[in-house]
């Protein structure tokens, strides 16, 4: 669905993007992740069309955004790190005012604004003043806005920034529910632990480089899983460690190793620990302990970033 | 009702500027002002009152209004609800028409209210006729239009400097914007100026409103073509040419009606003015325009490849306007000996008496004189340049600025006093046969510094 590829931008003598390239199926809550300045925010203004393309291509459902940049804003929600809200107008009124600027020809507008600030979860303070609200609603009002006019893609640019952990909570249910409703996110973040909630893959940027684009696992968003065995034994020679590599070869990858201990990522055609068990056994190592073990965004997020 | 219900931008800034408490305060404050004006025992009651609402509308619309469709642009990019409006599906004359009605609606009831103001007591004081009130006040809401207008599309480029991440400050460039509107529309400022104190005999009325009509009309046009940029259209560069070429017929219109026993030369004074208000815009282009290195660098590699399409679409206001301040000069030079000197023109005479020339006027010192011209102003374009690879964006407009004061008042001052016309070159255009090599030399040192660093 989102196709990004060679993406370069400079922007005040610093390339804030170089040569980014990858793709997003249909229905991923993609997390981007990356230290301050890393270009996350230019990349999602750039697939927004809110900022220019100099160098590279970028294509929404085939559509090249530089050539078709209106029809792509139909499709595109995208919330700003502070929202863009208007303080002074009631929810209701930015909910109508959104609706009429992003929907052609609307038609019951009231039933549109009701209906999405259900969703949202802003529905009991639909009249009040947005300067009354708590930084949570507020970014429920923003996302509200984001969504009103029922787009498939939705841009969020640091929701999470300054919520307490109620509303983090809340907001990764939100964001299970608008996939849920057929929607493509990308969601930029620093709280790892919260993407880590409700992302199926994982874009890390560093310095404007795409250092990594992984699959994740996760059980509540039904993203794909990677087998990570944790073994320790009383010793484990270089020997029995190299065989154990060359038997399982294409399904092992050795990701740590220590005397005692080695952990290994298992291929998904190879899931019955207890063949390796019995390898192990056979090969008499004196196995304590072999577990899998989940390694959380945060672990995948630091090691990626200590290799590149 | 028909603008409320088909614009949701102008039905926005309704909702967010009119309030019952502030539609009363209005009308009150004016009528208070006005009811104060009238015990005063000096003069004609009705002029003074006439004059006084005229003053209301001009500081209530042209200062206020403008001052507040300025700060709305980036407030909305500050608040980032701009981006809401980029990403709408919202047509740029809906957004203009939100923007220039819409966001200082305030300001236009409050100068509505002293153009009534205008019209009762111009009618009872029996002083003008109505044709003249009416001319008069439809001029001044053409030069609110066009001054709202130009504040809009300044904030707009202003805006696009922006990162969309670091806030912006209002008012810094608001300066520029008044000297801007002054540069162009002057004749209308004098009259605004004339006709608060009483002294509007000199003016052709008709003659004002037109130009007042004329560059309302661009104003919008103008920030029709910004705002269909922010909103990723394309927009093509024959506008801009085209309003180079008309303003300058308009000026030349305007002026020959009172130089015409100076000049008798349409062409000459036509070109002439081409090239003075081409270089002033130049410079205001250079300080306002996005030219950030990025943009330069793709510019570069645009013209290398020869790709016109993109060329139309996305060169710089500044290139373009360039080649007129070239075509400008030159043709007005040869034009200036052709058709002026040779007919005896006194005050051609008095030009070149003034600036010491005791040669014909084609000969290598005037010559020097444009040449040299041309290079400064390349040279103050490569200071720019320079400033932008080495300076912090913030600072590098007020960086020029200085560099220019410096070149153009602080450096020629101290060296005029020395007497020493061999430096003074250095700084300025002088009839002084091969002068033109200093800023030649200037133009190749700064292009080998940029080049080094850039390498």
């Amino acid at each position: 669905m989102i196709s990004v590829s060679n993406l370069s931008h400079e922007f005040q003598n610093t390339l804030a993007l170089n040569n980014v390239s990858f793709e997003i199926k249909d229905g991923a809550i993609v997390g981007l992740i990356g230290p301050n300045g890393s270009g996350k925010t230019t990349l999602l203004r750039c697939i927004s069309t809110l900022q220019s393309i100099q160098t590279g291509q970028i294509l929404i459902n085939g559509t090249d955004i530089q050539e078709s940049p209106r029809e792509v804003h139909k499709i595109i929600g995208y919330l700003s790190d502070n929202f863009g809200l208007y303080d002074d107008l009631t929810v209701r009124k930015c909910l109508e005012y959104t609706a009429m600027s992003h929907i052609e020809n609307v038609q019951n507008l009231e039933e549109i604004v009701k209906q999405t600030a259900i969703d949202a979860g802003v529905f009991e303070f639909i009249d009040k003043t947005v300067n009354t609200l708590s930084r949570g609603m507020r970014q429920r009002v923003g996302i509200a806005q984001a969504i009103i006019h029922n787009p498939k893609i939705v841009l969020l640019d640091e929701p999470a920034s300054g919520l307490d952990p109620e509303a983090r909570i809340a907001l990764s249910q939100l964001i299970i529910q608008l996939k849920n409703k057929g929607m493509t996110l990308i969601v930029s973040s620093h709280i790892l632990a919260e993407l880590e909630d409700y992302c199926t893959e994982m874009i890390i940027l560093k310095e404007g480089n795409l250092i990594e684009h992984t699959q994740l696992i996760n059980h509540k968003t039904g993203g794909s899983t990677k087998n990570i065995i944790k073994l320790v034994a009383e010793y484990l020679s270089e020997e029995v460690v190299n065989s154990f590599i060359s038997t399982f070869d294409n399904s092992i990858k050795i990701l740590e190793k220590t005397t005692t201990e080695i952990l290994f990522e298992l291929n998904e055609e190879v899931t019955k620990q207890h063949v390796l068990l019995s390898f192990l056994i056979q090969q008499g190592v004196a196995v304590k302990e072999i577990a899998a073990v989940k390694r959380n965004l945060q672990d995948e997020y630091l090691k990626t970033m200590q290799e590149k | 009702m028909s603008l409320l219900e088909k614009n949701p931008e102008f039905k926005k800034n309704i909702w967010l500027e009119i309030s019952t408490q502030r539609l009363i305060m209005m009308p009150l404050i004016i009528l208070m002002v006005i009811l104060l004006a009238s015990m005063s025992p000096i003069g004609n009651t009705y002029d003074k009152l006439t004059n006084i609402s005229y003053f209301g509308m001009v500081v209530i619309l042209l200062f206020w209004g403008s001052k507040v469709a300025y700060s709305n642009i980036i407030h909305e990019y500050n608040d980032r609800t701009w981006d809401w409006q980029r990403m709408s599906i919202l047509t740029p004359k809906q957004l203009m028409v939100g923007k220039l009605l819409g966001a200082p609606i305030y300001n236009w009831y409050g100068a509505f209210i002293c153009l009534f103001l205008v019209f009762v007591f111009g009618v009872m004081g029996d002083n003008s006729s109505l044709a003249d009130i009416i001319v008069n006040s439809v001029s001044t809401l053409l030069l609110g239009i066009s001054l709202l207008s130009v504040s809009i599309l300044f904030a707009l480029l202003k805006i696009s400097e922006g990162n969309g991440r670091d806030k912006l400050k209002t008012g810094q460039i608001f300066i520029l914007l008044i000297l801007f509107c002054m540069f162009f529309n002057s004749s209308a400022f004098s009259f605004m100026y004339n006709r608060l104190s009483f002294n509007v005999e000199n003016f052709d009325t008709w003659k004002i409103f037109g130009e007042n009509l004329f560059y309302a009309i661009w104003a919008i046009i103008g920030l029709h073509q910004v705002i269909r940029r922010e909103l990723n259209y394309k927009n093509k560069s024959y506008l801009w040419i085209l309003f180079l070429l008309t303003s300058s017929l308009v000026k030349t219109m305007v002026m020959m009606d009172g130089m015409n026993k100076f000049f008798d030369n349409y062409l000459f004074v036509y070109f002439a003015i081409l090239s003075v208000q081409s270089i002033g815009l130049f410079y205001l282009l250079l300080l306002i325009e996005q030219n950030e290195l990025s943009s330069l660098k793709i510019l570069v590699r645009k013209i290398k490849e020869k790709n016109y399409t993109y060329l139309n679409f996305n060169a710089p206001l500044w290139s373009i306007t360039f080649p007129f301040i070239v075509v400008g000069l030159i043709t007005s030079w040869c034009l200036f000996d052709e058709n002026i000197i040779k007919s005896n023109n006194s005050f051609a005479q008095k030009i070149i008496d003034s600036i010491s020339i005791e040669v014909g006027i084609n000969s290598l010192q005037t010559l020097s004189i444009l040449l040299s011209l041309i290079f400064f102003i390349v040279r103050d374009f490569l200071i720019m340049l320079f400033l932008q690879i080495s300076s912090k964006k913030k600072r590098i407009g007020a960086a020029f600025i200085l560099y220019l004061f410096l070149l153009y008042v602080v450096f020629p001052g101290l060296t005029s006093t020395l007497g020493n016309h061999t430096i003074l070159q250095i700084f300025i255009p002088l009839p002084i046969a091969g002068s033109f090599l200093f800023p030649l030399v200037e133009c190749a040192l700064i292009f080998y510094i940029i080049r080094s660093k850039f390498k």
